[in-house]
């Protein structure tokens, strides 16, 4: 089904993914400019095991690498392996959000080839360029869970996916926080103490702002971190609200101007969130560690409001060490 | 009397309120409405004596034509934004607004009582308005809504002096702890159903014991997190009359004398057959319940993370009349062939994530959804997250069940073959949609191609509800499914490679639907506009996250998230800046 990637697919995904049988290393390389040659025809490649030039029936698709990594499982990226300069016609692109382990079995024992596959794919074989095309219609900055025979890490959650509710996903997470003795409380288990990867997105709203955003807690590890991000975040945001507010054409740059003080109250926003208990508090009172694993959502008020608000205090008490 | 002929009784030389005390035994939507179309008479009768009313969207009509049409209205069920919201894909003030409902309805004389409420925008504006202009107010159902405070919550418990139900399932419900159980009159004693589940923050335990102490009617109580161990034993042993529990927070010490009290008082609840809750939970509790378990008939751990699949299936023993179960998948799929050798009744089963981004981990796999399918005959509605399904468990689990009316199937990859053969699915979905002639909804997930869509179009022919991510090749998929399901009436699209020409094959299609929602699709802004040209009594919608304004995008442009529905009532007033109507 050569249907055709769309344009979209060759402007997205700039990487390819390249499997380099040097040493025991497997590289990721970035191939910009192979991309433009040669992808036009052949764009259905199988990762097989065997010496090059072994018949290779057609849809045989029970080759799995023992690498536990098969095309059709991980959202189309493509391996391929420089074993000839032939072979540069055939990479195809790939989103670049697979990650390998470094390795996994020798690689002395795996005669990887990427093989043209220059008869047509069987009906029943997996079409990879298929799958590649879902892979791009994807927006850019998500990523797909992989499921192979290794662990690996996935870089981050594809927006909406798994389709459960938010209340269902930090479950693993709160339940931790739950203790089997009554009155004790547990020392708070790090949400980090979980294998990297694994997003913790939180709504993020802003007041006067409609649209809000999300923000993975993840990848800040500090309070200035994530005020420097809330500020990249809304800036462009709030800049158009005041725009369409005050009913002016403004120019782009003059409306925009950084959102700073959110954590200390000099600014025109603070940063306030409401925990696991439904209580809304200060960002910034409380260890970072401990932030993450009982945020819920975060929110920006207008810190002249702030004061007609209900804010708990930090609570000294509940601090778990 | 003269009758019209000599072998049919004309009825309509029956007085109308015979003719109404006839319809009074119709009591389905779809048959109600089949009988107003009969003939101006029966319409008018009709118009007069319905008293139930279904919209399955806020925004197919107004409130002013509603409140015409059905002056006697009593009991009003509305849903706001599409399925896909529960997952974060529709932002928060895209719309489903309650105010304007609350408002025309109040400035009418319709009386109302019941009220239900799915992913609807709902302000405590709307609450206090509510509870103030409807003196006979009975039920609030509140189902994944949000923009309440329990500020809103109080004024219903407030103002409405009979009130017998207050559900809330799901909502986002900013928690003020603002005492509302206490705004409940000492002369409210006539509630029946109680669920706040959903609320974060604390309450005051003194005035819950009084309220359910005051409610002799009270069946149905669902607590919340803040309701200790020791509370809800106090509970218990005032509403031994509970049909329905939710726990609350189900921690304590076994050795503790709460507990000893606990255990004497659930074991004169013998009229639960609903357990739910255990939000946080003490797994060496768990014992204390099995008196009750085998009264059974729903059974929800889906929130309970801290229990392990040997307290689960000890626990599942004991539940021999189960008829819907609802569970994490830490049960594992030796679990679920326990659940499978226990419970015969069972005809619903849901299975959820613990870990959801981690889909190497997910404990359970094709072979416990088989083992339920070989073991429990009756099942016909499923729900199930695992890592991995096969082609030939599908169709054995085809074989065994042929009652499914929904059939919701999510491998947590979402594009993952058959890992035995690596083929797609479209094998095993096939065998489904043959088999389970009534099916009514379904989910798909797993590696899919064309094909999956030409079956389910030939065979699926009572289908209302198909979601669909990252599937198929072609526009040919789409097509295959908007041409043979012809009960359709829902259909939610993910990042699936359809496009244009599938979109404006057959348009008038849409018109016999609620709804069709397409997004990261190849559909692009050209098609939409023409469509909205074409039809006028549908609404399309383009959700616009990014920033760009509506003359930046040329109709060649992919849509990000369109979303349209039928409509008596033409474009909505208000959609928000990020909402373009066509």
């Amino acid at each position: 089904m050569a249907s055709g990637c769309s344009k979209n697919v060759e402007s997205s995904c700039p990487q390819l993914l390249n499997l380099i049988p040097q040493g025991r290393e497997w590289h990721h390389v970035k191939r910009e400019d192979e991309r433009k040659d040669g992808s036009s025809v052949e764009k259905k490649l199988e990762l097989r095991l065997g010496p090059p030039g072994e018949d290779n029936s057609e849809g045989d698709d029970e080759s799995l690498l023992s690498l536990g990594y098969f095309s059709s499982s991980s959202m189309g990226s493509v391996l391929s392996t420089p074993w000839g300069k032939n072979h540069h016609q055939q990479q195809t692109k790939t989103c670049s959000f697979l990650q390998f382990p470094s390795t996994t079995a020798p690689p002395h024992s795996l005669p990887v080839m990427a093989k043209e596959s220059s008869q047509p794919c069987c009906n029943k074989a997996v079409d990879l360029q298929d799958a590649e095309r879902k892979a791009f219609n994807l927006p850019a900055n998500t990523a797909v869970p992989l499921n192979t025979s290794q662990k690996r890490t996935a870089p981050g959650p594809v927006v909406g996916w798994p389709p459960i509710r938010s209340i269902r996903k930090n479950l693993a997470t709160s339940s931790k926080l739950a203790s089997d003795a009554p009155g004790v409380d547990t020392p708070s288990e790090k949400p980090a103490a979980e294998p990297n990867g694994k997003g913790l997105f939180v709504k993020i709203n802003m007041d006067g702002v409609p649209i809000g955003r999300k923000v993975d807690l993840k990848a800040y590890d500090s309070y200035e971190k994530l005020s420097t991000a809330v500020d990249e975040l809304f800036r462009g945001l709030l800049a158009a609200q005041r725009d369409s507010s005050a009913g002016e054409i403004v120019n782009k740059e003059d409306g925009e101007k950084a959102i700073t003080g959110v954590l200390d109250g000099s600014g025109e926003y603070t940063l306030v969130y409401e925990d696991n208990e439904g209580d809304s508090i200060l960002v910034g009172d409380v260890p970072w560690h401990m932030f993450v694993s009982t945020v819920k959502r975060l929110r920006a008020l207008k810190s002249s409001e702030l004061s007609a608000l209900r804010l708990g205090s930090s609570k000294q008490g509940k601090m778990k060490t | 009397m003269f009758w019209g002929s000599r072998k049919t009784i004309n009825m309509n030389y029956f007085p109308d309120e015979v003719l109404e005390h006839v319809f009074d035994f119709i009591t389905s939507h779809k048959d109600r409405n089949s009988v107003s179309l009969v003939c101006k008479s029966w319409y008018k009768i009709e118009k007069y004596s319905r008293q139930r009313v279904f919209l399955g969207n806020c925004y197919s009509i107004s409130p002013e034509r509603l409140i015409a049409r059905f002056p006697g209205l009593k009991s009003l069920t509305l849903k706001g934004k599409p399925h896909f919201a529960d997952f974060n894909l529709v932002p928060d003030d895209w719309g489903g607004f309650l105010y304007p409902w609350i408002k025309a309805m109040g400035k009418s004389r319709i009386g109302l009582e019941e009220l239900k409420l799915k992913r609807m925008v709902v302000s405590d504006e709307s609450l206090e308005l509510l509870s103030k202009s409807f003196p006979n107010f009975k039920s609030l159902v509140l189902v994944s809504c949000e923009g309440f405070t329990t500020d809103g919550l109080a004024a219903i418990a407030a103002n409405c002096r009979f009130l017998r139900e207050l559900d809330l399932q799901e909502n986002e419900v900013e928690d003020h702890r603002g005492h509302w159980l206490s705004c409940f009159p000492e002369s409210c004693t006539s509630l029946v159903s109680l669920n706040f589940a959903c609320l974060k923050g604390e309450i005051n335990l003194a005035s819950l014991e009084r309220l359910v102490t005051r409610s002799p009617n009270l069946k149905s109580l669902r607590l919340n997190r803040a309701v200790p161990f020791d509370t809800l034993q106090r509970l218990l042993i005032r509403a031994p009359q509970l049909v329905d529990l939710g726990t609350g927070s189900y921690v304590n010490d076994p050795s503790s004398e709460a507990y000893k009290k606990f255990k004497a008082a659930i074991q004169s609840c013998n009229s639960i057959r609903s357990l739910s809750g255990f939000l946080e939970v003490a797994p060496r509790c768990m014992s204390a319940i099995y008196p009750i378990c085998e009264n059974l008939t729903f059974l929800n751990l889906s929130y309970a993370a801290g229990l392990q699949s040997n307290e689960l299936t000890k626990l599942i023993q004991h539940c021999r009349k189960l008829q819907r179960l609802w569970i994490l998948d830490c049960i594992g799929d030796k679990g679920l062939g326990v659940v499978a050798s226990a419970c015969k009744e069972l005809q619903e089963l849901r299975v959820f994530p613990s870990d959801p981004f981690d889909a190497g981990n997910a404990a359970v796999t094709e072979e416990g959804l088989v083992l339920v399918s070989a073991g429990c005959p009756k099942l016909n509605s499923l729900l199930y997250f695992c890592q991995r399904m096969t082609n030939a468990a599908l169709i054995t689990v085809a074989k065994n069940c042929t009652n499914f009316i929904r059939f919701r199937l999510c491998i947590l990859d979402p594009i993952k073959p058959d890992p035995v053969t690596n083929q797609p699915l479209d094998e095993g979905f096939g065998a489904i949609v043959r088999s389970c002639k009534g099916l009514k909804r379904l989910s798909l997930s797993g590696l899919l191609t064309d094909q999956v869509f030409y079956y389910i179009g030939m065979y699926a022919k009572k289908l209302e509800m198909l979601s669909i991510a990252f599937a198929g090749d072609s526009d040919k998929g789409m097509l295959y499914v908007l041409n043979g399901c012809k009960k359709l009436r829902k259909l939610e699209i993910r990042d699936c490679p359809f496009g244009d020409a599938a979109l404006l094959e057959d348009m008038g299609k849409y018109e016999t639907m609620r709804s069709l929602w397409m997004s990261t699709c190849e559909v692009t802004l050209g098609a939409c506009k023409m469509l909205a040209k074409k039809m006028p009594n549908l609404n399309i919608e383009i959700i616009n996250e990014n920033e760009q304004t509506e003359s930046n995008l040329d109709d060649n442009q992919k849509v990000d998230k369109m979303y349209l529905y039928r409509t008596l009532v033409g474009h909505r007033e208000d959609a928000p800046e990020f909402v373009w109507l066509l």
